[in-house]
C-alpha cells in the first residue's frame, strides 16, 4: 500500500493568490463600471479615492505574491535516503523459532515525510514474485517495528513475505527497526493486540496466518531490504503560510465587504431581461451536465473503470463540465457579461488566470507530476481551469467579430 | 428616427443583442420592454409590434 501525502504547497499558495487577485479584480470591474456613457447606471466615480488606491495597492501585493510564490515556498528538497540489505538465517525447531527477533538501525536528519520500503523474502524466492507466493512457503511470521529512541512505534505491520512501501512523517533522529518472529499463534495473538491492533484483529490475523498448518521445523535464509527515502515536502512553515493565507483572506474579505456597502447598489452587474432569461437556461443546462457527469463518474467509480485517475479528481471534472456549460452557454448568447460591466476588463483577468494555470500545468508535466501511480493527480486541474478560461476568451473573441460585422452592416 | 441597434439599446436600457433578437423575431419582449421601445421611438405599440398581414 502506498501512502502520498499533499504535495505542491506553493502551488496552492499560487493558486489562493490568483483566486484573491480576479476576486479582487471582478469587484473593481463592478465597482469601476465604464460602460457606455449612455448607460443609466452611475459608474464607480462614486466610489471615494481612498477606496480605489486601497484596492490597487492590494491588487498589486496579491499579484507580486502569486508570482513570486514558486519562489518564496519552493518545495524544501529532503535527500535523506537509508538503504541497507542483509541476510538473516531463521532456524525452526520444534515449532520454536530462533531467534526471536533482530533488529538494524537507520537515522534521519531531518523532519519531514520519508518513503519507507522494505521487504523480506525467503531466498531462492523473486521480490516480483511475492504477491503470486502461497502462505505454505513461509514458515512463519514476521512482524516489523520502527520505533524512535524513546521506543515509540512510528509503524508496524506482519506479513509472511512481503515487499511494500509506505509513507510516514518521522522526526529527525534515530530509529530502529525490529523484526519479531512467531511461529505460536497465541504469543502473536498476544502481541498483536499489545502492540498494532485490537483483540479481535489480532485473532483475524492470527487465522489468517494459520499457524496450526504452515509451521513448520527447518531452517531459511531471509533477504532484507530497508529504505528510508526523504519524499520531499519538509517544510516546516507550511502550516504558517495556510495560517497566514486565510488570515490575508479573511482581511481581504472584511475589506471587499465594507467597500462593497459603500459603493452605489446600482452599480451591482445587471443584465436586461433576454439577459437573465438565457442565464437561467444556462444554470440550468449546467446543473443537469453535473447532475449527469457525476451520475456517470459514479457508476464508473463503482464499477472500477476510472479512466486513469483518481475518483475524487473524475467528481471535480463533473463540476468544471457544469461551469463550462453555463459558461459557454452564456457567453455564446451574450449573456455573460451585465450590461453595466466592461467585458473586456473582466475577459483579459480570466485569460490571465487561464495562462497562469496553464504555465503550472505545464511546470507540473516537466517536473513529472502529472502520473502519481499510473493515474492523474490533481495537477491535471490546472489544464483543466486554464481550458474553462480561455475558452471563454475565445468565445466572446468569436462574438465580438459577429457583432462587429452586424454593426458594421446596421 | 435614424438610430443603430446600439443607439436604441443603450436609450432603452438593454443589450444591443437583446434589440437584434427582436428585430430578428428570436426573443419576445415584455410589455414592460415594449412600450420602453415605444417611448424610446416616440411610436405606438401598434406601429412597431403589430403582426404584419
Amino acid at each position: 500500500m502506498n501512502y502520498y501525502p499533499a504535495k505542491n504547497v506553493h502551488q496552492k499558495i499560487f493558486m489562493t493568490f490568483c483566486k484573491i487577485y480576479l476576486t479582487i479584480s471582478k469587484v473593481c470591474c463592478i465597482l469601476s463600471t465604464t460602460g457606455n456613457k449612455h448607460k443609466r447606471r452611475k459608474d464607480a466615480k462614486n466610489m471615494k479615492q481612498h477606496h480605489k488606491v486601497l484596492l490597487g495597492i492590494i491588487l498589486s501585493i496579491c499579484l507580486v505574491l502569486a508570482l513570486l510564490s514558486g519562489v518564496i515556498f519552493k518545495d524544501k528538497e529532503n535527500n535523506n535516503t537509508s538503504d541497507q540489505y542483509w541476510k538473516q538465517t531463521i532456524t525452526i525447531e520444534n515449532g520454536k523459532v530462533s531467534p526471536e527477533s533482530s533488529s538494524i538501525d537507520f537515522r534521519v536528519t531531518e523532519d519531514g515525510n520519508y518513503n519507507i520500503a522494505y521487504s523480506w523474502v525467503p531466498e531462492g524466492t523473486n521480490v516480483d514474485d511475492i504477491v503470486n507466493m502461497d502462505r505454505s512457503e513461509s514458515t512463519f511470521i514476521t512482524v516489523i517495528k520502527i520505533t524512535d529512541k524513546d521506543g515509540v512505534t512510528k509503524f508496524s505491520t506482519s506479513a509472511g513475505a512481503v515487499n511494500l512501501n509506505t509513507i510516514n512523517y518521522l522526526e529527525a533522529g534515530d530509529y530502529t527497526a525490529t523484526y519479531y518472529y512467531f511461529t505460536d499463534r497465541d504469543t502473536f495473538v498476544e502481541y498483536a493486540k499489545k502492540h498494532f491492533c485490537s483483540e479481535d484483529e489480532a485473532y483475524d490475523l492470527a487465522d489468517f496466518f494459520d499457524f496450526e498448518n504452515y509451521v513448520k521445523d527447518g531452517t531459511t535464509v531471509m533477504n532484507y531490504n530497508l529504505s528510508v527515502t526523504g519524499e520531499g515536502i519538509a517544510n516546516s512553515g507550511s502550516p504558517l503560510i495556510m495560517i497566514g493565507a486565510f488570515i490575508a483572506i479573511f482581511v481581504i474579505t472584511i475589506i471587499l465587504v465594507i467597500v462593497g456597502k459603500k459603493a452605489k447598489t446600482d452599480s451591482l452587474p445587471e443584465f436586461d431581461e433576454r439577459q437573465e432569461i438565457i442565464r437561467g437556461k444556462g444554470f440550468k443546462y449546467g446543473f443537469f451536465t453535473i447532475l449527469i457527469s457525476l451520475a456517470l463518474a459514479l457508476l464508473l467509480d463503482s464499477a472500477n473503470m476510472l479512466p486513469m485517475m483518481h475518483s475524487s479528481l473524475l467528481y471535480t471534472l463533473s463540476i468544471f463540465a457544469g461551469l463550462f456549460v453555463f459558461a459557454e452557454y452564456c457567453a455564446w448568447n451574450e449573456a455573460y457579461f451585465a450590461l453595466n460591466q466592461n467585458s473586456n476588463y473582466i475577459v483579459i483577468y480570466t485569460s490571465l488566470i487561464g495562462v497562469f494555470n496553464l504555465i503550472i500545468f505545464v511546470m507540473n508535466v516537466i517536473r513529472g507530476n502529472l502520473f502519481e501511480d499510473g493515474k492523474l493527480t490533481v495537477s491535471f486541474l490546472n489544464l483543466i481551469c486554464a481550458l474553462l478560461f480561455l475558452s471563454l476568451f475565445v468565445t466572446c473573441a468569436i462574438k465580438k467579430s459577429i457583432n462587429a460585422k452586424e454593426e458594421s452592416e446596421d | 428616427m435614424d438610430l443603430s441597434q446600439q443607439d436604441l439599446a443603450d436609450k432603452v436600457g438593454v443589450s444591443r443583442q437583446t434589440i437584434n433578437a427582436i428585430e430578428k423575431g428570436d426573443y419576445n419582449p415584455t410589455i414592460n420592454l415594449c412600450r420602453a421601445i415605444c417611448k424610446a421611438l416616440g411610436k405606438t405599440l401598434d406601429e412597431i409590434f403589430w403582426e404584419e398581414e
